[in-house]
């Protein structure tokens, strides 16, 4: 994959993904159960956990490349903005850098909401080829 | 560069990689002188290593690495 090459996708954030993310992670703070914890706290409503964006970037990698023989070997991500139930999240990949001698290729990654453009999270992963 | 500056560059590298904040290299470390340098440490040191020195190895290169004078040798060559 070249330095620029990408790839988009867009994550519906449905109630039944959020559950299931709920179940899955067993996070019930209240910041992600009860609105008004949430709203008491300076957010809109209970807020998705954020590490649901790790799941999508799991599907980016696992899903969207053009190789399947890889593997994460390093994620980052920084988070800019909540991310509610009912959302779309288009999420981007692009290559910034290929370290041959090792066969790792490392990506930007961003989040943002579809309808708004609103960054929600930015960051970096790494894959190696195997 | 001298092989006394790589090694000094190369200390912190190591340091961060192998989470040790007292690791101290010489040309004659080995792999095994450092319980964590395991093969995933290892690909992060290349691409920690690449970009510190703005230099690109290929896979020959460091699969001939034994030892960090040679990786010292590898930087100072590329």
């Amino acid at each position: 994959m070249e330095i620029g090459f990408q790839r988009t996708h867009e994550f519906e954030v449905s109630k039944e993904k959020y559950l299931n993310f709920l179940k899955l992670s067993e996070d019930h703070n209240p910041m992600h159960v009860n609105d008004e914890f949430a709203i008491k706290h300076g957010f809109k409503e209970k807020v998705v956990h954020g590490n649901i964006l790790n799941a999508f970037l799991s599907f980016m990698i696992g899903e969207t490349l053009p190789i399947k023989n890889v593997v994460i070997i390093d994620q980052s991500i920084k988070y800019k903005s909540p991310v509610y139930i009912g959302m779309t999240i288009r999420t981007t990949l692009v290559v910034t850098e290929n370290i041959d001698a090792v066969q790792v290729t490392q990506f930007k990654v961003l989040f943002e909401e579809t309808l708004t453009q609103k960054k929600l999270a930015t960051g970096t992963i790494s894959i190696q080829k195997k | 560069m001298t092989e006394e500056q790589a090694i000094n560059e190369l200390t912190p590298i190591f340091r961060e990689i192998f989470e040790e904040d007292d690791i101290e290299i010489t040309s004659q470390t080995v792999a095994a002188d450092i319980p964590e340098w395991d093969s995933l440490n290892h690909i992060y040191l290349v691409v920690a290593i690449e970009k510190h020195f703005g230099k690109k190895f290929t896979a020959q290169q460091i699969a001939n690495w034994k030892n960090v004078g040679e990786v010292v040798q590898t930087i100072i060559e590329a």
